[in-house]
């Protein structure tokens, strides 16, 4: 399953299909503070990137794709997010 | 057929066939863009949906039309009649196809091989075209939106592109898109040499509780290092939805920002211009960097400067020349970098900030709030509406000011009305991919996050925009796809029920003989009433459920007369009056190949060449008309030409020639009656009919046709005039209303339409003309039958009676009275046609099963007459 939930973000990774977009934003919308991990995608349909837009969770990571990032890259990055999970 | 999808293809590809039909026919006709779109939209959804199933030709053959269809939408390729020809001969091929598939859900076999000719012939034209489709992409402007893209995206454009082609092109997937399996963003992010792309919101996301993740509201815009051809071919399929430019990168240059005179970019044009003299290109894009330490980043200038520090190592020196010269000021018009950057530079800032206050105002108005607040906040967005008004486009201005002034109604009213204006026709809200470059001059935050935001404030009186019923308002009629069989059966049943209602009549009369209850009698009678008045509402619903618009037979002419013209090197235009005129489907198929019998007619032997009609004083062009309107319970069809005519009297004696009339006979003929004889069967087989200045092509045929439908077909026409054909047929051939006549004790039915009145005739009335029993009727000579002789029924035993009763009936146009012995009760019932042993039986039309289980024979009069 591209799209799991941890206790403190939504990981998504690997190829998101558009079957994804509705739970995600079900679950956006039902955490208070979202935060979306994105170092892992690979590559999102267009609905997921739409979800994302309109939710506008915080972001860790940059997706590889270069239309995720173009979608994506107005949304407030998490700071340093990387470096505590590598640490 | 097994295959329920495929079942549900056919329907749908015959419909998307003859939209493209008609409308290739229309743009034809005139250069339709609308016109244009529909073929392409019709062909397009063909190729996709066929796809879904194993007709690779049918498909490789589409896609060849939609290829030959994109180049003409381009202006690459001019509409002749000839490519016309060529694609209405493809998809009348497709149209076999699909027949062959409702059969034998496959192609025929040869379908491999006749699409490769057809598709040859496709491209030949295509290939033609191509090098002038060339010329045109590369001279074509770049689009506006590259205005309002951050520097920095432009810088990395212009160096990817270096000295390569450069396409910037807009892909905006409509709202639907999802469920068609469009993933859009992969499409883009798989495009060739993608290097910056933008992506835009259409309109503002609605708020998180009603947001809809399935409608795509993103418009994707893109500069691609690759030619144009390239990502042409990529977007094939979204061809519709997208928009491509083959660009310079000089295109990319443009300056924004506020004028800048200060005295010190005057020191640096003098000295830029010295070290360009003196190709010192690295002295040029330092002193540019030093300038833009010391001056604000926001101004034209600062702009131009940092287009000079990037361009300085690589770029021809006369643009640098230009650039400078920009920075100097003052240079006239002509000198202009890229016009398009200059002249939009001070307008599409502010466009783009007013369109996001405009965009905010709709969000406003789109929460919902008590009156008091209500009435504030729609003067105050009032207000800024105005505010902004010098700023947008043109139209959009116009349509908000329209909105302003159109007051009244109540809030509510005036709400949506604002609501509506602000997104007819609202640009869409940029959301760039990347951190503003510091010199933009916008400070409203990005689009996107507005509503997002709105949640997170904790406010919990924002409720979805009232948008939502007045597009459920706005959708289109629900419609059922059923198959005619159900509808049939249904059709069956009801008129089954209308004769078994008839049995409880008769039964409340057995009633009343065998037990004289009278009081039993009457309470079924009372049933009989209830049951009789659901069935007729049960029949006229399922009567309309069959009923049809007459242009479904009408719209094939089109065509039929195109292709007609075109091969008898006539000119045609063709009318077509009262296509909304419903009628029975059945009735309606009856008559859709004596139509086309008619129509081929007209055209073939009616209306004369351009050359003999301009030297009959006529406009070279003749006109045939198509009509069609609703008289009593008939539906009248006309097909009228202005073309020659026909002669009476060469009808006259070619009917005398082959033996139909006598000289007698035609003497007593009026001009009418004998322009009607082309009607007779075998007037016209016996010899060719073009020594003949009418027409009379199976005539018979088509009157045969129309009578067996219930119908009937005459013909009016002056010599050199021209003619119409006019075809009468009942509303619908399910049940019948007939009333029974009794002769020499046997009953008959005959059917209601064609009775006048009934009339009760003394002998002494009866007149005797040649052979012929007449009488008057109000002044008029009414010939008399009587039906006893015509059936061949014994003489009556009893006296002459002291009256006869006389039926008056409609043949054709022709009144005719009936001689019977008297009238008996009236009835619906289903005629059934005769068969086995008893058809061909002439003088019946059908037989109709009566209440008490009799079987009645109903009678055709014209047969009898």
């Amino acid at each position: 399953m591209p799209f799991d939930l941890r206790d403190d973000c939504l990981l998504l990774h690997g190829q998101c299909p558009i079957e994804e977009a509705e739970p995600l934003l079900e679950a956006l919308q039902g955490a208070t503070v979202p935060v979306v991990d994105l170092s892992d995608l690979e590559q999102a349909h267009t609905a997921v990137l739409q979800v994302l837009m309109a939710a506008a969770p915080t972001i860790r990571g940059r997706p590889a794709d270069p239309v995720a990032a173009a979608c994506l890259g107005d949304l407030p990055q998490a700071e340093a997010s990387t470096g505590d999970r590598a640490g | 057929m097994k295959n329920a999808l495929l079942a549900q293809f056919i329907p749908e590809a015959r419909e998307l066939l003859e939209i493209a039909g008609s409308g290739m026919l229309q743009l034809e006709k005139s250069n339709d863009a609308d016109a244009l779109n529909d073929i392409f939209r019709a062909v397009h959804t063909l190729k996709g949906t066929s796809g879904l199933f194993d007709v690779a030709p049918l498909t490789a053959l589409v896609h060849a039309a939609e290829d030959l269809l994109v180049e003409v939408r381009a202006g690459a390729l001019t509409l002749e009649p000839e490519i016309v020809d060529g694609l209405l001969d493809s998809l009348d091929l497709v149209g076999h196809w699909i027949d062959a598939l409702e059969s034998r859900e496959q192609l025929p076999a040869d379908a491999d091989g006749m699409m490769k000719g057809r598709v040859a012939a496709l491209r030949r034209w295509l290939d033609s075209g191509a090098p002038k489709a060339v010329a045109n992409t590369e001279t074509q402007p770049a689009p506006a939106w590259i205005a309002g893209w951050p520097e920095e995206d432009l810088r990395a454009a212009y160096r990817a592109a270096a000295d390569g082609p450069l396409t910037a092109w807009s892909y905006e997937p409509d709202e639907a898109c999802f469920f068609r399996g469009d993933d859009p963003a992969h499409l883009v992010s798989g495009a060739p040499g993608l290097v910056r792309l933008r992506v835009v919101l259409r309109q503002p996301f609605a708020p998180m509780e009603s947001f809809d993740p399935f409608v795509c509201l993103l418009r994707f815009e893109v500069l691609s290092a690759a030619p144009t051809e390239a990502v042409a071919d990529h977007l094939r399929y979204v061809a519709d939805q997208a928009s491509l430019a083959g660009i310079r990168p000089e295109d990319l240059i443009g300056l924004a920002g506020t004028d800048d005179a200060s005295e010190i970019f005057g020191d640096f044009v003098a000295q830029a211009r010295r070290s360009l003299a003196a190709d010192d290109r690295n002295g040029v894009a330092a002193a540019a960097e030093a300038l833009l330490r010391i001056v604000g980043p926001g101004s034209r200038q600062a702009c131009a400067l940092r287009w000079i520090a990037f361009l300085a190592p690589s770029a021809a020196p006369d643009s640098l020349l230009r650039l400078v010269g920009e920075i100097g000021g003052g240079c006239p018009a002509g000198a202009a970098v890229n016009r398009q950057g200059s002249e939009i530079a001070p307008v599409a800032p502010l466009r783009h900030v007013a369109e996001q206050i405009l965009a905010a105002q709709a969000e406003v108005l789109g929460v919902a709030a008590d009156g008091g607040v209500a009435d504030g906040r729609i003067a105050a967005v009032r207000t800024v509406i105005e505010r902004c008004l010098p700023h947008v486009a043109p139209a959009r201005a116009a349509r908000l000011s329209e909105a302003l002034a159109a007051r009244g109604g109540g809030d509510a009213a005036e709400t949506l009305r604002l609501r509506e204006a602000l997104a007819a026709d609202a640009e869409p809200v940029a959301l760039p991919a990347q951190a503003r470059a510091p010199s933009a001059p916008s400070t409203a935050p990005s689009e996107a996050r507005l509503p997002a935001e709105a949640p997170d404030s904790g406010s919990a009186e924002i409720k979805a925009p009232e948008l939502k019923p007045t597009e459920e308002n706005r959708g289109p009629a629900r419609m059922l796809r059923v198959e005619q069989g159900k509808v049939d059966a249904l059709m069956n049943f009801v008129a089954e029920l209308t004769v078994a209602k008839n049995g409880l009549a008769y039964l409340a009369e057995r009633v009343e003989q065998v037990s004289g209850s009278r009081q039993l009698g009457r309470e079924i009678k009372e049933q009989y009433a209830v049951i009789d008045r659901i069935a007729q509402g049960l029949q006229v619903g399922v009567m309309a459920i069959r009923m049809m618009p007459v242009s479904q037979v009408f719209q094939r002419f089109p065509r039929l007369v195109r292709d007609i013209t075109r091969k008898l090197g006539k000119d045609v235009t063709l009318v077509i009056q009262g296509e909304d005129t419903e009628a029975d489907k059945n009735v309606l198929e009856s008559l859709a190949d004596p139509l086309i019998h008619m129509v081929r007619n007209s055209l073939d032997h009616g209306i004369e060449t351009p050359e003999v009609r301009r030297a009959a004083g006529k406009p070279a062009q003749g006109t045939l008309r198509l009509s069609a309107r609703q008289e009593n319970d008939n539906v009248i069809i006309e097909v009228a030409d202005d073309g020659g005519g026909i002669d009476p009297q060469a009808v006259r004696e070619k009917a005398l020639r082959s033996g139909l009339i006598t000289a007698e006979q035609a003497a007593q003929m009026s001009q009418e009656e004998l322009v009607n004889l082309v009607f007779a069967a075998g007037f016209s087989t016996r010899e060719q009919v073009s020594d003949l200045s009418g027409r009379g092509v199976g005539m018979d045929v088509v009157r045969s046709a129309v009578r067996k439908a219930g119908g009937d077909v005459w013909l009016s026409s002056r010599v050199g005039a021209g003619t119409c054909v006019t075809v009468q047929l009942p509303l619908t051939m399910a049940v019948t209303r007939i009333v029974t006549i009794a002769v020499r004790g046997q009953q008959f039915g005959v059917v209601m339409d064609s009775v006048v009145e009934t009339v009760k005739v003394r002998p002494s009335q009866i007149h005797r003309i040649k052979q012929r029993e007449t009488f008057i009727l109000r002044d008029a000579v009414i010939p008399l039958v009587r039906l006893a002789d015509s059936l061949g029924l014994p003489a009556a035993d009893d006296a002459v009676p002291d009256e006869e009763a006389v039926m008056v009936v409609r043949v054709g146009r022709e009144r005719i009275g009936i001689v019977v012995d008297g009238f008996r009760e009236r009835m619906e019932v289903i005629v059934r046609p005769l068969d086995g042993l008893l058809t061909g039986l002439s003088g019946f039309s059908g037989t109709a099963l009566l209440g008490d289980g009799r079987v009645l024979l109903v009678l055709n009069l014209p047969d009898l007459i």
